[in-house]
């Protein structure tokens, strides 16, 4: 029972953690974007730490619209947003798709990507 | 000091118990993902323990033991590990059954144990987690080699039932396990709890307990810090510090002491 209701405690402490929210996001994206101009964003739910981003990284850089010679191999996690960051190819159409399965695979959940459209970032379902 | 005839036969076998599973108990979580790690264990018992009475000072009991371990992951919900340890140097003093002073030494390989973790993880919007259950296959590969015996040399079946949860700053786990072996060896149950801190988007201060228990009556509670860093995506560390806060020995055994690991782990 003491078990039971230290599990239940401590998830609500972990619910209770704070994220960052919708427009911190764009404002990363927004910033990333101002030094490597063909960054997008991808919100993935559970991205919290920097080993969580390993299998993510891995199966994100070998797609063959990522521009490996930009961020660290293609990409780069902001855990303290939960945010993976990808560099496309220039002339290059990228697979949002193929993305989201890469990041399933690798056992997170792709929530939304943020791209930048006429000088705007905006945000569609990755689901 | 108590005399005991035929002292030297009564000795319970110490039983391995590691519930950690490679690597670093945290990855592969990827498809595909594989990785190997080595853990060097140095345990120290100081006393000869009969229940919770120490049979007389200067009987200790060190251990150094090396774990080779390995993971595959098919697919995060599914992986296999395998664990084979072994011991690189024992070394213990009992009584004979004259009471004198006897010291003893051996070494050799340990029993190998098979797992398949299965996982449920759940991903929200700011943690992670999962809930695991874990079949395990004891493997009698251990050698009876030495003036004693330290693996059970027995078939055994287990489950490990889990659950973790991490945020951007906290790490929470708890876990059971139980042991059916199939010999005379008693049955045994294990319990954790863990809570950890991340800093530096690169390490993780842990605190740590456990409870091991076998229906011979031998109780162990043990506590202690560890610290896991990443050195890159591929090499990983941990290191960790165990002490017995409380122990008592269904069998004659050594006891009350402290154990520290050190492992290294690659990842693919």
């Amino acid at each position: 029972m003491k078990l039971l209701f230290s599990i239940f405690l401590f998830s609500l402490i972990t619910i209770a953690s704070l994220s960052a929210s919708e427009q911190q996001r764009k404002a990363a994206v927004t910033s990333y974007t101002k030094s490597t101009p063909q960054v997008f964003g991808v919100f993935v739910k559970g991205l919290i730490c920097e080993s969580c981003g390993i299998g993510i990284k891995k199966k994100v850089t070998n797609l063959p619209f990522v521009d490996t010679s930009k961020l660290d191999k293609g990409v780069k996690v902001d855990v303290s947003k939960q945010l993976l960051l990808i560099a496309a190819k220039p002339k290059t159409k990228v697979q949002y798709a193929t993305i989201s399965q890469a990041i399933k695979q690798a056992g997170y959940t792709p929530v939304s990507f943020y791209v930048t459209k006429n000088g705007k970032i905006t945000s569609f379902s990755a689901k | 000091m108590i005399l005991k005839s035929s002292l030297a036969c009564a000795f319970a076998l110490t039983t391995l118990s590691h519930a950690d599973q490679p690597i670093m108990n945290m990855m592969p979580r990827w498809d595909g993902g594989y990785g190997w790690q080595v853990i060097h264990e140095y345990t120290h018992k100081r006393d000869l323990l009969d229940g919770t009475t120490s049979l007389g000072s200067g009987l200790y009991e060190d251990i150094h033991r090396v774990h080779l371990e390995g993971v595959y992951t098919w697919d995060k919900s599914i992986r296999m590990t395998v664990k084979l340890p072994y011991v690189v140097n024992a070394n213990r003093t009992i009584l004979d059954g004259g009471g004198n002073i006897v010291k003893q030494n051996t070494s050799g390989l340990g029993d190998m144990t098979v797992a398949l973790p299965l996982k449920k993880y759940f991903n929200e919007d700011g943690y992670t987690g999962n809930w695991s259950l874990t079949p395990q296959l004891r493997i009698p590969t251990g050698e009876d080699r030495g003036a004693y015996t330290l693996p059970d040399r027995s078939w055994g079946t287990g489950l490990n039932l889990g659950y973790e949860t991490e945020s951007y700053k906290w790490f929470f786990a708890a876990g059971m396990t139980f042991w059916e072996m199939h010999s005379s060896e008693p049955f045994e149950f294990h319990a954790s709890v863990d809570i950890g801190r991340n800093f530096a988007d690169r390490g993780q201060f842990l605190i740590e307990t456990d409870f091991h228990y076998e229906d011979n009556g031998t109780a162990t509670l043990k506590a202690g810090p560890a610290l896991y860093w990443r050195f890159s995506d591929t090499i990983h560390s941990r290191i960790e510090w165990k002490y017995i806060l409380d122990d008592r020995q269904g069998e004659i055994d050594h006891g009350n002491g402290s154990t520290l690991k050190f492992g290294l782990g690659w990842v693919f």
